[in-house]
């Protein structure tokens, strides 16, 4: 077996070599998506949007929450929060669900879960002008600290990325994974300040739910978008720190199955 | 170039069960680091079991699909890979692609690989052909620009017209096969891997992929191609190789190869036909095996018994004498004598008598009747084998053989064909008057 950095590096450069593939399956994924329904695009702004007026409604008329802009805050916590999920629970299936382009057209599982990835944080950004345009309606000017954004992005792919790595080679040995990851998603949307923001808790809580990678980067973007502030350099690098320990995990899922990976999907 | 050394392959089917899940491989993980011993369902022991390979280790369900692979193909050659469902063939074919890994030996692949194992497997079907034609180009490795350029070319080649604009979900298959076809052809690899796809749409779309692969051949393009259809093997390999059971059992010239393929199937299928008859007549004691003629002819096989009374072979020159006691004629209204080429695939010679005619019915008092049959001269067959049988036919064409054997038939060393002709050749200083 070689050594783990170096199948990294054979595992980077299988990926480079078939960027064009992987980025045009991708854009396929995102029009699939829409295509046949009449609305189209539309509907990716229609569920957060909905989502969005359900919970600013329970929240500041039954729990009267009195924070600024709660509902820009929901609505931007619930846009990521889709991107996260889709990437967990496509990542999860995705190998399986392309089992004639791995078994017949010979295309390496392991660029899919960059595909999942990719497709999700693209269907991300293009609702990032709505966010940013319904931000605006309700009275709240973006800062120049948004532009955090261009690198707050790619870090959540890329964590995002070590983990779907692994789990869609899980995925693809043991079909109960994908309904695990769908049942974990729907809990873990509920330990991640998408709803509510994370002053509400009582300190201790907040401390322990912080440890999430994904609370950080719900918690980073919001920083960047509606509050304004520079982001914390310590929950950076703690969101970097757990990157690489996924990365390392899938690394090894990864090197351990990838050549039986064809004959069991 | 193409380097398999000791290439080994097998499957755990255990996997591929319906039960198989993580609640099992987590019971299986907990017993085997209990006991310290390989786990083995013995409730539920799996079956499976292809065409004509037979899992090894039945308890484990491992099917050891290739075994002790070793060859080199060298640049520009064409080889078919041939044998029945289930042999491997698509097997090694995967793992010089590298979808498959071998588990030991060494696989060495060298230059720029198109696998075209399933034509259209990157289809979308909501997809209209040109968008599939673009994304299915790329899959394959072609680019985008290429695409563009020969985009008429490949719509025109697969002749489908405006329908390149609808979704492929509602093409014929012929068309969708057609239109994944053209793409493909336009890959430009050094090694160029077919399986089974050849025999896609009209004659005449046939004829267009024979000439666009004729073109690959003449590229000096490696191609490996796996087929049943062996009038392309004959006609367009260079080399066939011949896989049985997951083993290599011949490596060599196409016409040699097909021939010993074709001798098995027949009489695998020989075997199931005499094991699924089930007439009274049944076993079939051996036949002597007979030789006359000197060492020039010889007889072996097999009869129903104590039909035949008597197989004569005439010394002087190739011929038969045969006696028949068919005292119950109920069996069958015709008796049949057919003579057949080996490998049973052309009837050479039949004819037939009808057991009920008037000169058999004035003979009605007798309690035996006998069948005489006689072929006295059989020196116009060339040498080789050919298969002898006497049927009894019913009026619904059903058959029972009441003999069948082999007869071997021995002439001039420098003779081949289907027919022996008189025929002499000299070597003279002066043209002949």
């Amino acid at each position: 077996m070689p050594s783990l950095l170096e199948f990294n590096r054979n595992l980077s450069r299988s990926l480079y070599q078939r960027r064009r593939i992987i980025w045009a399956l991708a854009i396929r994924e995102l029009k699939v998506r829409y295509k046949g329904s009449v609305l189209g695009f539309f509907w990716t702004f229609m569920n957060p949007l909905l989502l969005m007026v359900i919970y600013t409604v329970v929240f500041t008329s039954i729990f009267k929450t009195n924070i600024p802009h709660y509902e820009v805050y929901v609505f931007s916590g619930i846009l990521l929060w889709n991107a996260i999920s889709g990437c967990l629970n496509d990542g999860a299936a995705c190998i399986v669900q392309n089992t004639a382009l791995i078994t017949k057209a010979a295309l390496p599982p392991e660029i899919f879960p960059l595909r999942v990835v990719l497709t999700h944080f693209l269907n991300y950004l293009l609702t990032l002008p709505l966010l940013f345009g319904f931000s605006l309606l309700r009275g709240l000017v973006p800062t120049p600290h948004a532009l955090q954004l261009l690198y707050l992005i790619p870090i959540a792919m890329l964590f995002m990325l070590s983990v779907v790595l692994g789990l869609s080679v899980l995925g693809a040995f043991y079909r109960d994974i994908q309904y695990l990851v769908n049942t974990l998603s729907f809990a873990l949307f509920f330990t991640i300040p998408v709803t509510y923001p994370m002053s509400i808790l009582p300190e201790k809580l907040q401390a322990v739910l912080m440890l999430s990678p994904l609370t950080q980067l719900i918690q980073m973007s919001a920083d960047a978008v509606i509050f304004g502030k520079t982001i914390n350099t310590g929950m950076l690098t703690a969101t970097l720190g757990m990157t690489i320990s996924f990365l390392v995990i899938s690394l090894l899922i990864v090197r351990k199955f990838h050549t039986r990976i064809a004959e069991r999907i | 170039m193409i380097h398999l050394d000791n290439i080994n392959k097998s499957f755990n089917l255990r996997y591929q069960r319906d039960d198989f899940s993580l609640k099992e491989a987590f019971v299986t993980f907990l017993r085997r680091s209990i006991h310290g011993l390989k786990y083995i369902d013995h409730l539920n022991p799996p079956l499976y079991q292809t065409y004509d390979t037979k899992i090894e280790d039945d308890r484990t369900g491992v099917a050891h699909v290739l075994k002790n692979i070793s060859l080199t193909i060298e640049k520009g050659e064409t080889v078919a890979l041939i044998g029945r469902n289930g042999c491997g063939k698509s097997t090694l074919l995967k793992l010089i692609a590298g979808i498959y890994f071998p588990e030991n030996g060494k696989l060495r692949v060298q230059g720029r690989i198109s696998p075209l194992i399933e034509l259209g497997a990157g289809f979308h079907p909501e997809f209209s052909g040109k968008e599939n034609v673009f994304i299915n180009g790329q899959i394959l490795g072609l680019s985008v620009a290429f695409l563009r350029k020969r985009y008429d070319e490949i719509v025109k080649f697969a002749g489908i017209g405006q329908f390149i604009d609808l979704p492929v979900r509602i093409y014929s298959s012929g068309m969708y096969m057609r239109l994944a076809f053209s793409v493909a052809v336009n890959v430009d690899p050094d090694i160029l891997l077919i399986d089974e796809i050849l025999g896609v749409g009209d004659a005449d779309f046939q004829q267009k992929c024979q000439r666009k692969l004729d073109e690959f051949k003449h590229k000096g393009k490696t191609i490996v191609l796996v087929t049943h259809a062996l009038d392309v093997v004959e006609a367009w390999a260079t080399r066939t190789i011949y896989l049985k059971n997951g083993e290599i059992v011949f490596d060599g010239p196409p016409a040699e190869a097909i021939k010993m393929y074709q001798k098995d199937v027949v009489s695998e299928r020989q075997r199931e036909e005499l094991s699924e008859t089930n007439l009274p007549f049944f076993p079939f004691p051996k036949l002597e095996s007979a030789a006359a003629w000197g060492e020039t002819t010889q007889v072996e096989g097999q009869t129903t018994e104590s039909l035949c009374q008597m197989l004569e072979l005439k010394p002087e020159q190739p011929g038969l004498r045969m006696v028949f006691d068919l005292f119950d004629v109920s069996i069958g209204e015709h008796l049949v004598f057919r003579l057949l080429n080996a490998e049973e695939t052309i009837i050479l010679f039949e004819q037939d008598a009808s057991l009920n005619d008037p000169a058999s019915k004035s003979l009605s008092g007798a309690e035996h009747l006998f069948y005489h049959l006689e072929c006295p001269d059989l020196s116009n067959l060339a040498q080789g084998e050919y298969h002898v049988r006497v049927l009894s036919q019913a009026p619904n064409r059903q058959e029972i053989t009441l003999i069948q054997f082999k007869l071997m038939i021995h002439h001039s060393e420098n003779q081949r064909g289907l027919i022996n002709l008189p025929f002499k050749i000299e070597v003279q200083n002066a043209l002949p008057a």
